[in-house]
């Protein structure tokens, strides 16, 4: 197996169609956050209670949904999960207020009693702390990006700094367009999985980019798009394998590692294909592109 | 540097010395484990005759295992081998057979006859049957490898604690949700704090303070901006600090706030310490919030119920019913010129029952919302009341008789929580009541067989009590705790000496967690929960079975593909894949660091990400060779060209997860550490450890690399 290592393939000139495709994939994920009135947010960030409880007995998640609706739990939902576990599961989300948590988990012992229930996991966050947990999420976000500009700019040079941070930014809106064009639930640890994706698409860029300025600094005497071709090309083994071996792992992750992580992990394979795909097709262009206008405007 | 492979095969060795050595501690933890021993504490309250304890594991008790329990006494004088029974002579046990009942519960049967203490264990619990009191005890156990972890014990009518006696340090904790345990974040109620040191007749500013606290802003700062707006002196409103200005009594009640932050902090340690969890943690979280993880508790109930309760504790004075009307006519006024909730105080309570019986009861269901009126009355109005009123902590059942005056018609009470009318001077308060003990009442007392706390009283409060009690023979006292009436008994005569008793209690557990909060002290004020979490043991098993395989795939499948790809190089990459391995978690052993399953999550990423700056390196070498360089000046050049490329690209990812270990919970923190001292271990394995490989293959000249 070996792969190629003298391609040729035009890169550049492939950004157009790419952008729309992206633009396309964000504008329907933009639709579809206005359609369901924002992202699907967690407890973590909206506040109210989630219980994970198992059967040993087999008992279908309707009938859940009918033993817990006679009591205040009517308004929760019910859904199976799916784990390693023998035992069935189910997730149930209510709205109601963290000091009922007590009478939260008794009333669905009682309901289930005849199932032999067994509370797995309670995760209750109050309004307040979803309302701090939410300004933290996008301080973070946002001090990451700042950081990861600061640091680009001052590596390489401002056009760097501004290719990459499309790209960043076009990997994160795609990843929140899909999970609200599947309508998944965004949570703490999804924050984590986008923090993630942004450095992990950053380093893909950064191999790109690196291999530019070393290019344009051997004197080629090639156009800024043919050295950025070059570029790509010269790293398109390493960017596949990377690609191919992180894929490897969040897809086992995706699997077998547990339902805590399952979109945790999810998140990570959107990340990681978009994250490949933005640093050839979005950051060099766009690099190129401010490189080229502003410098023309300059001289 | 180090351009002699020699040495810096020297170096790597020394290194992975190193590693395996701080490994120790977590190998044996988690692969050995049979050193380990495990205690369970009793509490120090002596166990009734007959009782018996449960003690349940959560791994296989295993007969075999416990044959070498010892029992320990814990007096206060010393450690003494062997329990200690009331005449210090040392208990005999026996094993018994074991049957199970309706509810689960294991009892054991066929207990030899001349055996004072009874065992009899079954799956994971552990029955014991005691024929006499037993004061305290304390036992442990080791040398058995099912046992070596048994996470939380649950009691019969106690919890008991395990303690691992081994030296934790040095090794990898796992985080709450995979050992299972809970995590809940407090916060103190603030408002409550000042409304507490501002006088009751400063109504407009006590309601002021109650809608502040409504809203979910910083309270403090929203308090202060409030006060300036609306011109009110703060140095009048708080004489009891003299300050200069407003802004010193500000500063004066952060400072009161922090006090009541730490000395929360000590109770809830104290109550917890009792309630027998291994190791728990409770830290201060921000100004005014309280972080408490208690690790393996089963029972997540009753621990936050623990948690919450204020232990305020009063005995006051129940007054008589004209005084009540008085307080409802007043309190009707009131509401009708406010026009507050649109209904009266008057539709909350049972007609009938005040009617018939001069009691005042709440409907079943009403009793938020009763309780909501009630705090907004006493918070800001200005009724001038004489008492309170206070909602019993038992619901009552609904009544049905035939009525007095038509006899026909029967006349219907729906099942009601009482509510008492008490005095706003207390007569007895928390601090004057010491030693609560929690036991059952015995034959011949009004709660035979009952359990109750029994409280005695400091000198001044017992002089107090026998005064209060001799002048209002034949009123009511009620007993209030956590603002919930427990009881309202007659006095009968005057009561001297200081001693009295608490009933009214629902069960074992609920007496002991009561007289361990009374005993641990009252904080300051009300803690409220903002956020739990809480991971049942067997999910976290489940999660380190998941975390486990993902990770040997992951592994296993990274290492398959790289070789197939990269051949004899491939191979090199795989050995420094695994030494990254060791010492990202020799790394973790060393900084005690707790593993969460998105921290495993975060190695198996480390997996995917750390082969990258093999990656680079691999491909540069094979440019490097296809612009016809021999192998040795081929590999020199790449490394030097690869490693400005693994450094920069490295240290955005190294940046995302800094900043990530700075926000979110435990669980996300422990996937951002894991995640950077993974990528730092593998720019060093990647860059180091694979060159001096190279080093040595390409030893001899005009050797062919096999890439």
């Amino acid at each position: 197996m070996k792969m190629k290592t003298n391609n040729n393939i035009d890169f550049i000139s492939k950004a157009k169609i790419a952008l729309f495709l992206s633009l396309g994939i964000i504008i329907l994920g933009i639709g579809s956050l206005i359609v369901n009135k924002g992202p699907n947010l967690s407890i973590d960030f909206v506040g109210g209670t989630v219980i994970q409880i198992s059967s040993a007995n087999n008992i279908d998640v309707n009938k859940v949904r009918d033993l817990l609706s006679s009591t205040i739990l009517d308004k929760s939902e019910v859904t199976e999960i799916t784990g390693m576990s023998t035992n069935q599961q189910f997730r149930i989300k209510t709205n109601l207020k963290i000091e009922d948590t007590t009478e939260i988990s008794s009333l669905i012992m009682q309901s289930l009693r005849d199932y032999d229930p067994e509370i797995r996991a309670i995760e209750s966050v109050g309004p307040k702390v979803g309302k701090e947990l939410q300004y933290q999420a996008i301080y973070a976000i946002g001090l990451a990006l700042v950081m990861l500009m600061i640091y680009i700019g001052f590596r390489f040079d401002q056009f760097y700094a501004m290719g990459s941070v499309i790209a960043i930014l076009h990997d994160v809106l795609i990843t929140l367009s899909i999970f609200s064009l599947l309508n998944l639930e965004i949570n703490l640890s999804i924050i984590a999985a986008f923090l993630t994706i942004v450095g992990y698409s950053l380093n893909d860029t950064i191999v790109i980019f690196d291999r530019f300025r070393e290019n344009t600094q051997k004197d080629l005497k090639l156009s800024l798009i043919d050295l950025a071709n070059l570029s790509l090309n010269q790293t398109l083994a390493r960017t596949v394998i990377t690609s191919l071996t992180t894929l490897m792992v969040v897809t086992i992750l995706f699997f077998i590692g547990g339902e805590a992580i399952k979109y945790f992990a999810f998140a990570l394979i959107i990340g990681v294909l978009v994250g490949t795909y933005s640093s050839i097709f979005i950051a060099s262009p766009f690099m190129l592109f401010f490189k080229s206008r502003i410098k023309v405007e300059e001289e | 540097m180090f351009n002699n492979f020699k040495s810096r095969l020297v170096i790597i060795l020394l290194l992975i010395g190193v590693a395996c050595y701080f490994l120790v501690p977590t190998y044996n933890k988690y692969v050995v484990g049979s050193e380990y021993k495990t205690a369970f504490n009793s509490p120090s309250m002596p166990i009734p005759i007959g009782t018996g304890i449960l003690l349940k594991s959560n791994q296989t008790i295993n007969k075999e295992c416990l044959e070498s329990i010892e029992f320990y006494s814990d007096s206060k004088h010393d450690s003494i081998e062997a329990l200690l029974l009331n005449d210090s002579k040392q208990l005999t046990y026996s094993w018994g057979e074991v049957e199970i009942n309706q509810n689960n519960e294991v009892r054991s049967l066929g207990c030899k006859e001349e055996a004072d203490l009874c065992l009899a264990a079954s799956g994971s619990t552990l029955y014991y049957d005691t024929k006499k009191e037993i004061l305290n005890f304390n036992f442990s156990h080791d040398g058995c490898i099912n046992n070596y972890r048994a996470g939380a014990i649950e009691a019969y009518n106690f919890v008991a604690a395990t303690e691992e006696n081994i030296i934790d340090e040095g090794s990898i904790k796992l985080g709450l949700d995979l050992q299972g345990g809970m995590y809940i974040q407090l916060e103190l109620d603030v408002a409550q704090l000042v409304l507490n040191k501002l006088s009751r007749s400063e109504s407009d500013l006590r309601q002021l303070v109650y809608t502040i606290n409504q809203q979910n802003i910083d309270f403090f700062d929203a308090f202060s901006d409030e006060c300036k707006e609306k011109n009110i002196r703060l140095t009048q409103k708080f004489p009891q600090y003299k300050a200069l200005d407003d802004n010193e009594v500000i500063q004066r009640l952060k400072a009161d706030r922090d006090q009541a932050l730490n000395s929360a902090i000590k109770v809830l340690r104290n109550r917890i310490d009792e309630f027998g969890v291994s190791e728990p943690i409770i830290q201060k979280f921000g100004a005014n919030r309280i972080v408490v993880e208690l690790a393996g508790v089963q029972d997540k109930d009753r621990a936050r119920e623990l948690i919450k309760r204020t232990a305020s504790l009063e005995l006051s004075l129940v007054l008589g019913t004209d005084r009540v009307n008085n307080a409802i006519v007043k309190i009707d006024k009131y509401l009708t010129s406010k026009n507050i909730n649109g209904s009266l105080f008057q539709s909350y309570l049972e007609p009938d029952l005040y009617e018939l019986f001069g009691e005042l009861g709440v409907t079943n269901g009403k009793e938020d919302e009763f309780e909501q009126l009630i705090k907004e009355i006493e918070s800001g109005t200005d009724i001038n009341l004489d008492g309170r009123f206070v909602l019993s902590n038992e619901l009552l059942d609904g009544l049905s008789f035939p009525n007095p005056e038509n006899e026909e018609n029967s006349i219907s009470i729906d099942s009601y929580t009482p509510v008492y009318y008490v005095s706003n001077k207390p007569a007895i308060v928390g601090g004057m009541v010491k030693d609560p003990m929690a036991k059952i009442a015995g034959p011949g007392s009004e709660n035979s067989g009952q359990w109750v706390i029994n409280l005695s009283m400091s000198r001044e409060g017992a002089r107090k009590w026998s005064s209060f009690t001799g002048r209002n023979v034949g009123k009511r006292v009620a007993i209030v705790l956590d603002n919930k009436v427990f009881m309202a008994p007659q006095i009968n005569s005057q009561i001297s000496g200081g001693q009295t008793q608490i009933s009214g209690l629902e069960d074992a557990n609920e007496a002991q967690d009561i007289a361990n909060v009374l005993s641990a002290g009252e904080l300051a004020a009300p803690v409220k929960i903002v956020e739990e979490r809480s991971v049942s043991p067997s999910l976290g098993k489940d999660s380190i079975n998941s975390g486990k395989n993902a990770l040997v795939l992951a592994f296993i499948s990274v290492l398959i593909f790289i070789l197939f790809y990269y051949k004899i190089s491939g191979f090199i990459a795989n050995i420094s894949l695994f030494l990254n391995i060791v010492f990202i978690l020799s790394l973790l052993s060393i900084l005690g660091a707790t593993l969460t399953l998105p921290g495993i999550a975060g190695l198996i990423l480390t997996i995917g990400i750390a082969i990258d700056s093999n990656v680079i390196i691999f491909e540069r070498i094979k440019e490097e060779m296809s612009f016809g360089k021999n192998a040795t000046s081929a590999v020199r050049s790449a490394y030097k060209r690869a490693f400005i490329t693994i450094m920069d690209a490295n240290i955005t990812t190294l940046i995302a997860a800094f900043v990530l270990a700075n926000i979110g919970s435990g669980p996300i923190k422990g996937f951002a550490i894991t995640l950077s001292i993974g990528i730092m271990c593998s720019m060093f394995t990647a860059i180091f450890i694979t060159r001096t490989f190279y080093m040595i293959i390409l030893g001899k000249k005009n050797t062919k690399l096999s890439i």
